[in-house]
């Protein structure tokens, strides 16, 4: 059982007429996609540059003001006072910052786990994918609590944690490519010139390993994001005073009879993220799926 | 079957002392909490409370000791409530979780298979479309972003629903919600997927040709076979429900195993927080022993050694 719960690789099950409907989405969603992810970029690189830009100083003279009513504070203020778009555009960067590292992480302790179990097999397979079934199934937050109540939240906490969570998909998509490509003439080719098993997995396979990267690596970033602001929604993950999409909401909530827009506008800003970024990896999985039916037939 | 039910057994038992062996290792990172529990703590309460916690001595003996408790079912008491042993503070708050648990993969199921028959039957392709869409939509979101917006809709700008505690099926219902939405779209993909490959076997069109009604197929034939991989998953995404658990607890302030954790976490009661993690890894691996023993009685393909 590769990768369950909400993954890529479910359209892969997908039956043929869900594979069709896939490849035949019209461009729409992808050109809605890039546009919610410029949206966003644009809002997280400008904002800092403007003279609105002020994420940390109080005014408690204009707290709670509603969005859209003032040139200032074009979407309004939080309970401190501070300039809500301004907050939402830091919080932005760092959740970007946590995420893309973290991911990275991930993708490099999978594929080598994964490189190393599929090529040399025995008891490094079995020991590793042990480990990778227990990590898929078992509910991975408790110990991720655990770790940061010990080691006390923060930026570089997060970073850790998270970049040995998601480890799990890669090394299957290493294992797999190792597996399969062992054998192949190019390998045995270059092992008979002499090449070491460093070199050939580094030079032979790891190049395939490639397009798979793209579509389970856009989709993982969108669950890391969301892992991030669940840990800040519970205290767990960036402390204040520097904002974070999941704290925004937690704060909120206590002045929703008030300004419900304190939870709505953190609430877009992740799923603008996170569902451009889970749009784009599944028409990366449509185009691939194209394309390898091609070849096969 | 035995000698199968043994070795999945050991295997099972193996997973939880992985587990815990991690539990250990990470509760040692960074040195004794003592200091940083009571920071006016002079020398002897140190030490007192090192050995309370089992953080004294050396690594290996601290870890033979950790395991013959946990042998013994003893994980300390809890820091918080001294009268009580960690573990009864922790099945004191199981009951909760387990309602919101059960009844949200019982709603997620359900409603998984509903939409899944009715995509077979009707046969749309836009009604799948739509529905792979609303999923998507739904797992772009955050769990506790997607219970904060339920509570928005329902208890603050309607006034139908309460937003925090627990009492009765209306306290239920917004948790529930919240945790079976992410279920059913998982669900309702497997299943019509599963439905789908079915539907090109062999033994479809032999039912069909015989004159089988299009429902009859569907219901006896096609879904017996469609259950099976759903039945491994559901095991298998176990362990997600539970992590969902922990944070749809703190949303919506249901007192149930993972509001205690995050409470213990943030007060550094580590013997309830071990305790959590014992009782939660065991609960997993179960459940997963009883769903590979579940497989091969209803499946007489699979044959357990």
């Amino acid at each position: 059982m590769s990768a369950p719960l909400s993954t890529p690789s479910n359209i892969a099950v997908a039956s043929n007429r869900v594979r069709a409907a896939t490849r035949r989405r019209p461009r729409a969603s992808v050109v809605l996609a890039l546009l919610m992810l410029v949206v966003t970029g644009l809002m997280i690189v400008i904002v800092p540059f403007t003279p609105i830009y002020s994420p940390y100083g109080l005014d408690l003279a204009h707290s709670l003001m509603p969005p859209f009513t003032s040139w200032t504070h074009p979407l309004g203020t939080d309970s401190l006072g501070r300039d809500m778009l301004s907050r939402l555009a830091v919080a932005g960067r760092t959740s970007i910052l946590i995420a893309v590292p973290a991911l990275l992480i991930n993708m490099a302790v999978g594929i080598i786990l994964g490189l190393v179990a599929g090529y040399f097999g025995g008891l490094a397979n079995t020991m590793i994918m042990g480990l990778a079934d227990l990590q898929l199934s078992f509910p991975i937050i408790i110990l991720l609590v655990m770790i940061v109540a010990v080691v006390g939240p923060g930026a570089k906490t997060l970073v850790i944690v998270l970049g040995v969570t998601y480890w799990v998909r890669y090394a299957r998509l290493a294992r797999v490519m190792a597996l399969s490509l062992r054998e192949r003439e190019f390998v045995l080719a270059a092992r008979t010139f002499g090449g070491s098993s460093f070199w050939i997995l580094r030079k032979h396979i790891f190049p395939q390993l490639l397009s798979s990267l793209a579509i389970v690596g856009s989709f993982d970033l969108g669950v890391i994001i969301i892992l991030e602001a669940s840990l800040s929604y519970l205290g767990l993950g960036i402390q204040p005073p520097t904002p974070s999409w999941g704290r925004m909401i937690f704060e909120g909530q206590d002045y929703t009879s008030r300004d419900i827009w304190l939870v709505v506008l953190p609430s877009v800003a992740i799923f603008l993220v996170v569902a451009s970024a889970q749009i784009l990896s599944q028409r990366f999985t449509g185009e691939r799926e194209a394309q390898t039916s091609v070849r096969t037939v | 079957m035995i000698v199968y039910l043994l070795g999945r057994l050991a295997r099972g038992v193996l997973t939880v002392l992985g587990v815990v062996t991690i539990a250990f290792a990470i509760l040692r990172l960074n040195g004794s909490p003592a200091v940083a529990m009571i920071p006016t703590a002079t020398v002897s309460q140190i030490a007192a409370l090192n050995h309370a916690l089992g953080f004294d001595g050396s690594l290996p003996s601290q870890y033979w000791r950790y395991l013959g408790g946990l042998v013994h079912l003893d994980v300390g008491k809890s820091l918080q409530n001294p009268a009580a042993s960690a573990l009864s503070v922790v099945f004191g708050r199981l009951g909760a979780t387990l309602e919101l648990t059960l009844c949200s993969l019982g709603l997620g199921l359900g409603l998984g298979f509903l939409i899944a028959l009715v995509l077979q039957i009707t046969g749309s392709q836009r009604l799948r479309n739509t529905m792979i869409w609303v999923g998507v939509t739904r797992q772009a979101m955050p769990t506790f972003l997607f219970g904060v917006l339920l509570v928005l809709i329902f208890s603050v700008k309607l006034g139908w629903l309460p937003s925090i505690g627990r009492g009765g099926w209306r306290h239920l219902l917004l948790p529930t919600l919240t945790l079976a939405s992410f279920e059913v779209t998982l669900y309702m993909r497997l299943i019509d997927a599963a439905l789908s490959e079915q539907r090109e076997l062999d033994y479809v069109r032999t039912a069909r040709a015989k004159g089988l009604r299009g429902g009859t197929v569907l219901l006896r034939h096609m879904l017996p076979n469609a259950l099976l991989p759903v039945l491994t998953i559901a095991g298998l995404n176990f362990g997600a429900l539970l992590g969902g658990a922990v944070i749809v607890e703190n949303v919506f302030n249901w007192p149930g195993v993972g509001q205690l954790l995050i409470q213990s976490v943030e007060m550094r009661d580590y013997p309830v927080v071990q305790a959590t993690l014992l009782v939660v890894s065991v609960m997993f691996v179960t459940v997963n022993i009883v769903i590979d023993l579940l497989y091969a009685a209803l499946d007489p393909r699979v044959r357990l050694r």
